[in-house]
């Protein structure tokens, strides 16, 4: 197992390096200069060539690429124009919002999902069954942003029950993580349904119910302990998705993380925001993604045996 | 059996296929349900000058931010213009970013996917773990990003659309050809002269389109909520164009006085998203029977 | 089948109703009540800039307020990236030789009284008895230091280049001599700005410029405390203070960039004061019993500019027919609103002295305008681009020039754009039409038509219009170096007859600050130049 997660670890260097060079590509060919936006609008063009020179915004690709690769191995991710702080610091500031953020999306749409995917199993056709399975099919459908506007225009416009920014107080996490969360637990829904189904029809389901075991014992006990498997990877998923969803999310609700502080620096050409946020989602993402293995291989005795 | 004998059973076979499958889709009212949403929008993108009751882009700033209204279905919004118009001529914009993003990503898709797939070793290396990079980037990052380098404009959010989704078909035509790669009849044809791009387009792509139509049927909505998503964001699509995530994004400043100008264009999107959700569904149950619940 | 479309109804309906139709006749826009009157934009707002006192008032014991800002600054370093925020911030925490008062002239401050000792060098008495945060004594020697400091910080602003700010000279400890390197009229305007507050050598050179520009070290009213990036701004009373103590311990500037959730928490009283309340929210805030709302008029510009060194937009007739083709009235309506906005009618604010009022005005004539442009040999129109920074405000401004210009042949292309890449295309003169990030802003009329208008000012961020007229040069040369107000006020009126007759740039309206405040907080004043001073700030008690 050990081994494992060591080769995966080590397969995660040429991705992250991939991630790197697509990105650092991509800010490179990106017309409009930096500089502009650091020094606004009063900067004379002595002071601008200065400022290009002292963070190395002249040289060609290959050279700026070296310089930046080279220091990021030494740990430095670079200065945030818009700031003046290092990078790894503005990250550590705003990371811990979106993870917040999207760890109350995920227990939240674990929750509603593994409840409704039950319930519709187990009374599959009936019209419960329909209800939930059609709003589930609203839920993935439904734009995160929009469902965030309307809960806001809900809650905080109308009924004035929640605040519609900041994120200091619990309260403030609710609309914006039910609204991140929502095609997640809609997504969960439909694969715990189905997953449930299926290991329902199962002989050792039938042979629990013929030994007289309750319904909700031979749920919870058999049914929902194999049904899971699936439901995990889809977790897992979700969560490397929420990551990348809280960009809109947070926006909305004017929550200061990673999302927010990547589509601000995209857009005022702030190069190592970009280059370092893009690398710790992704970084994040992939971790998540091996978490997700192992948990399998540890629900599942078969698989385990298999990465020995 | 000769190769030619053999073609031309599998030929037969797929015609009496897709109607089976139309059969069985007819019968799912799901998915005929969102056939009939995407029908009305399809109309709408081609019928859109004879439908919209006024332009997309006839201002009237002294009557904005009105509530719906006999004249006005949908309200006005905040150049008060009409929002029903808006969102009849944003059926063009949606449906067709849907369209052609799907095609590039097919394409490419399609193509690595087979050169991964059938030739092995380090072209499959590299190519995969070129996916697993893109796969690694959250989706509406890298279109922001694709966008920002390319520039503003329907054209570039297509193609960022387009390269971003590659992977999901990449890997789907991947698996496929790693499981027919082998068998009997590519084989034979193989040991009959047949040539590589033969084989990959006559008798392997065939064998892989049901995954893959459903794949881009899903993927529509994607693309649709992807564009809707970034002009939401304030990037990509151009003003003044009657884009639903452009008009839900002004709308967002008028929340509180005129809501209506958020809730129509929202419905849109999730309409269109949620019929292509149902055909996708739809097509999956009726092209393999065996994935039903 | 029907089962499904039922559900989609009715959960899109149950969104609907709860949302949108529990107000009914409440979606009419707040800034534009009365649609069926054209008249109505024609009238001057009131300003409203102070609230008067009833003399029945207690004064709470209230220490504390929060105030909603709409970005947060880059750095507090004077000379650094400068916003409207960071001025504002190192107004309050730090200090300068001399301070605008409420009609912007510039007073005493850290200088008690001065002099020009010639044409070009001016002399400053220093007060003596005022004390940085760290303990050190203000002296001439700080001076000295700040404006060395202007000089070779390499963000620094290239405003300033009239002033000689290597050879500012400390004549004694509280004494020092300023020069400039041409008789210059706005000197004394100069040193009230923000990037001219005085910084002490030793704070920095012991902390660093970067930690420096997250906690400076001045001689204000307030000193910067905790700063939570993204979230708040903490600055606390200066004991040490020489001038007034400020009656609050506390100012919490809360960074919330949307302004519908400034409005909200200002409705919930989670702040106290929004100091940029938008026009949506004016009539709303205003009604309120727990609100009012405070108004007046900046020394701003909102406009469009011509690029006068392309085609076609340098030939002038051609200039003209585009503003006869604007309907400017009906977009400040729209969306500046008539009681946060001004009619302008030149480019020389309201508030100063020398503005010129008897410019003839290029009345929205779209009939007009294609006559212009047909006796110029374009009957069929022209095509130009149009740019600016990418907002919804701003994209609606867009849209509705492309609408009128369509009117008389002209396809205006937008081409919305981000801060960064929009100020490397004006300053480069990269553009045709475009319009700036942000209002033009002046602190004297003299000297915003120099840097507007005048040749030598091309590629800098002021001017947007590439003028280069010779007449216009001569004239602005001579505001520049003359010192006598009066005369120069004559001037200045003479200028703008010229740059109007030009026509570089199409006036849209003079923006007004609109501050939206909790019902008992007193001592706010409106003043004219985009400044906000903290230390007057204090609660009365509510029953």
């Amino acid at each position: 197992m050990l081994k494992y997660i060591a080769r995966r670890l080590l397969m995660l260097v040429p991705v992250l390096l991939g991630v790197i060079l697509v990105v650092f590509t991509l800010m490179y060919i990106t017309p409009g200069d930096p500089v502009d936006s650091i020094l606004g609008d009063n900067a004379t063009p002595e002071a601008r060539e200065a400022l290009r020179e002292e963070l190395g915004l002249n040289g060609g690709y290959f050279e700026r690429f070296y310089n930046y690769i080279t220091r990021l191995l030494q740990g430095d991710m670079g200065i945030c124009y818009a700031t003046n702080l290092n990078v790894a610091t503005r990250i550590a500031q705003t990371f811990p919002n979106t993870v917040k953020l999207a760890t109350f999306a995920v227990v939240f749409a674990v929750i509603l999902g593994l409840t409704f995917g039950v319930i519709s199993a187990i009374k599959q056709y009936s019209f419960v069954d329909n209800v939930v399975m059609s709003i589930s099919m609203i839920g993935i459908s439904m734009p995160s942003f929009w469902c965030g506007l309307l809960l806001m225009l809900l809650f905080c416009v109308q009924l004035k029950w929640l605040p519609a920014s900041g994120f200091d107080t619990f309260a403030c996490v609710i609309l914006p993580g039910v609204s991140l969360g929502l095609n997640s637990a809609a997504s969960i829904a439909r694969m715990t349904r189905s997953s449930m189904l299926e290991v329902i029809r199962q002989d050792y389901i039938s042979t629990a119910r013929a030994k007289g075991q309750s319904e909700v014992k031979v749920i919870a006990n058999h049914a929902l302990k194999n049904a899971l498997i699936p439901v995990i990877t889809t977790v897992g998923m979700q969560f490397g998705m929420l990551l990348g969803g809280a960009v809109l999310i947070e926006s909305i609700f004017a929550i200061p993380g990673v999302g927010k502080m990547m589509v601000d620096a995209i857009k005022a050409r702030n190069y190592p925001v970009v280059q370092g946020g893009v690398l710790v989602i992704a970084l994040a993402f992939c971790l998540v993604n091996l978490v997700v293995d192992i948990l399998y291989a540890y629900v599942d005795p078969r698989i385990r045996s298999q990465y020995k | 059996m000769s190769a030619i004998a053999k073609q031309s059973k599998a030929a037969g076979k797929k015609r009496s296929k897709s109607q089976e499958t139309w059969r069985r889709f007819k019968k799912n009212t799901r998915a005929v349900v969102g056939l009939g949403i995407v029908a009305v929008l399809v109309l709408c993108a081609v019928l859109a000058p004879i439908l919209a009751p006024y332009g997309p882009n006839e201002q009237n700033p002294r009557n904005r931010l009105q509530g719906p209204s006999a004249e006005h279905w949908f309200g006005t919004d905040e150049l008060g213009r009409d929002i029903l118009s808006r969102i009849i001529y944003g059926a063009r914009i949606s449906m067709s970013v849907g369209l052609i993003a799907i095609c590039i990503s097919l394409i490419g898709g399609v193509a690595l996917g087979a050169i991964a797939g059938y030739y092995g070793g380090t072209a499959d290396n590299i190519i995969m773990r070129c996916m697993d990079v893109l796969l690694s980037i959250p989706t509406i990052l890298l279109n922001i990003s694709i966008v920002a380098a390319l520039g503003s404009g329907l054209q570039n959010v297509m193609i960022a659309i387009g390269v971003s989704s590659i992977p999901g078909y990449c890997r789907i035509v991947r698996a496929s050809i790693l499981s027919l790669r082998d068998q009997d009849f590519v084989e034979a044809s193989r040991a009959a002269g047949a040539s590589d791009f033969f084989l990959i387009t006559r008798h392997i792509l065939p064998n892989c389109m049901a995954p893959l139509i459903v794949q881009a049927t899903l993927r529509i909505g994607a693309a649709i909520l992807s564009c809707a998503s970034m002009s939401f964001l304030g990037l990509g699509i151009v003003p003044p164009t009657a884009e639903w995530g452009s008009m839900l994004s002004t709308g967002r400043d008028f929340l509180r006085d005129a809501p209506h100008v958020c809730i129509f264009p929202g419905l849109a999107i999730m309409a269109a998203v949620f019929s292509m959700n149902l055909v996708g569904d739809g097509l999956r149950d009726a092209l393999d029977p065996k994935l039903k619940d | 089948m029907k089962k499904y479309l039922a559900m989609i109804l009715v959960f899109a309906m149950t969104f609907a109703m709860v949302t949108g139709c529990s107000n009914p006749g409440e979606t009419t826009p707040t800034d534009a009540p009365a649609p069926t009157d054209p008249a109505a934009p024609e009238e001057t707002p009131a300003a409203n800039t102070e609230l008067t006192p009833t003399g029945e008032e207690t004064v709470s014991d209230k220490d504390t307020i929060n105030i909603a800002v709409d970005r947060e600054p880059a750095t507090l370093n004077p000379g650094g990236v400068m916003s409207n925020v960071s001025e504002i911030v190192m107004m309050n925490t730090m200090d300068t030789l001399l301070k605008f008062d409420k009609t912007a002239t510039p007073q005493p401050n850290l200088a008690t009284e001065w002099e020009a000792l010639d044409d070009t060098t001016w002399q400053f008495k220093l007060r003596e008895d005022v004390y940085f945060t760290n303990g050190e004594h203000f002296t001439a020697k700080d001076v000295v230091y700040s404006f060395n400091r202007l000089a070779t910080t390499t963000t620094g602003p290239s405003a300033l280049t009239h002033i000689d700010l290597t050879g500012v000279e400390a004549v004694d400890d509280y004494t020092v001599k300023i020069k400039t390197t041409e008789p210059y009229a706005f000197l004394e305007a100069q040193l009230c700005q923000a990037v001219m507050s005085i910084v002490n050598e030793k704070a920095i050179t012991e902390m660093g410029e970067e930690a420096h520009g997250r906690a400076p070290v001045g001689t204000g009213a307030f000193k910067v405390g905790n700063w939570v990036a993204g979230e708040s701004i903490t600055l606390e009373r200066n004991d040490t203070y020489w001038g007034e103590a400020a009656p609050l311990k506390n100012v919490v500037l809360k960074i919330m960039t949307e302004g519908t959730s400034r409005t909200m928490n200002l409705e919930t009283g989670d702040i106290d004061l929004n100091c940029r309340l938008q026009v949506t929210d004016i009539d709303r805030v205003d009604e309120s019993e727990d609100t009012y709302v405070l108004a007046g008029p900046q020394n701003t510009l909102r406009y469009i500019c011509l690029n006068t060194s392309v085609e076609p937009l340098n030939n002038v007739n051609v200039r003209k027919a585009l503003y006869h083709a604007t309907d400017t009235e009906l977009i400040r309506e729209t969306i500046y609103g008539v009681k946060s906005s001004e009619k302008a009618t030149g480019p020389v604010p309201p508030t100063f002295p020398g503005k010129n009022n008897d410019l003839p005005e290029y009345a929205y004539n779209p009939e007009k305008a294609k006559e212009l442009l047909a006796a110029e040999g374009f009957e069929n129109g022209f095509e130009v681009s149009f740019i600016y920074l990418a907002n919804t405000t701003n994209n609606m401004f867009a849209e509705m020039l492309q609408a009128m210009w369509a009117e008389v042949g002209v396809t205006l292309v937008l081409q919305p754009t981000e801060s960064g890449t929009l100020s490397t295309m004006l300053n480069a003169g990269d553009y045709q039409v475009g319009t700036a990030a942000t209002d033009m802003k002046m602190c004297d009329a003299g000297e915003g038509l120099y840097s507007f208008f005048h040749s030598s000012s091309r590629g800098s961020s002021t001017d947007r219009t590439w003028l280069n007229d010779p007449e216009v040069d001569a004239i602005l040369d001579k505001i520049v170096t003359t010192l006598d107000a009066e005369e120069r006020n004559a001037l200045v009126y003479e200028a703008q007859a010229l740059i109007h007759d030009l026509c570089p740039m199409i006036y849209i309206c003079h923006p007004w600050r609109v501050y939206g405040v909790r019902s008992d907080v007193r001592g706010l004043s409106v003043l004219p130049y985009d400044m906000e001073d903290y230390s007057k700030l204090y609660f009365v008690n509510e029953d």
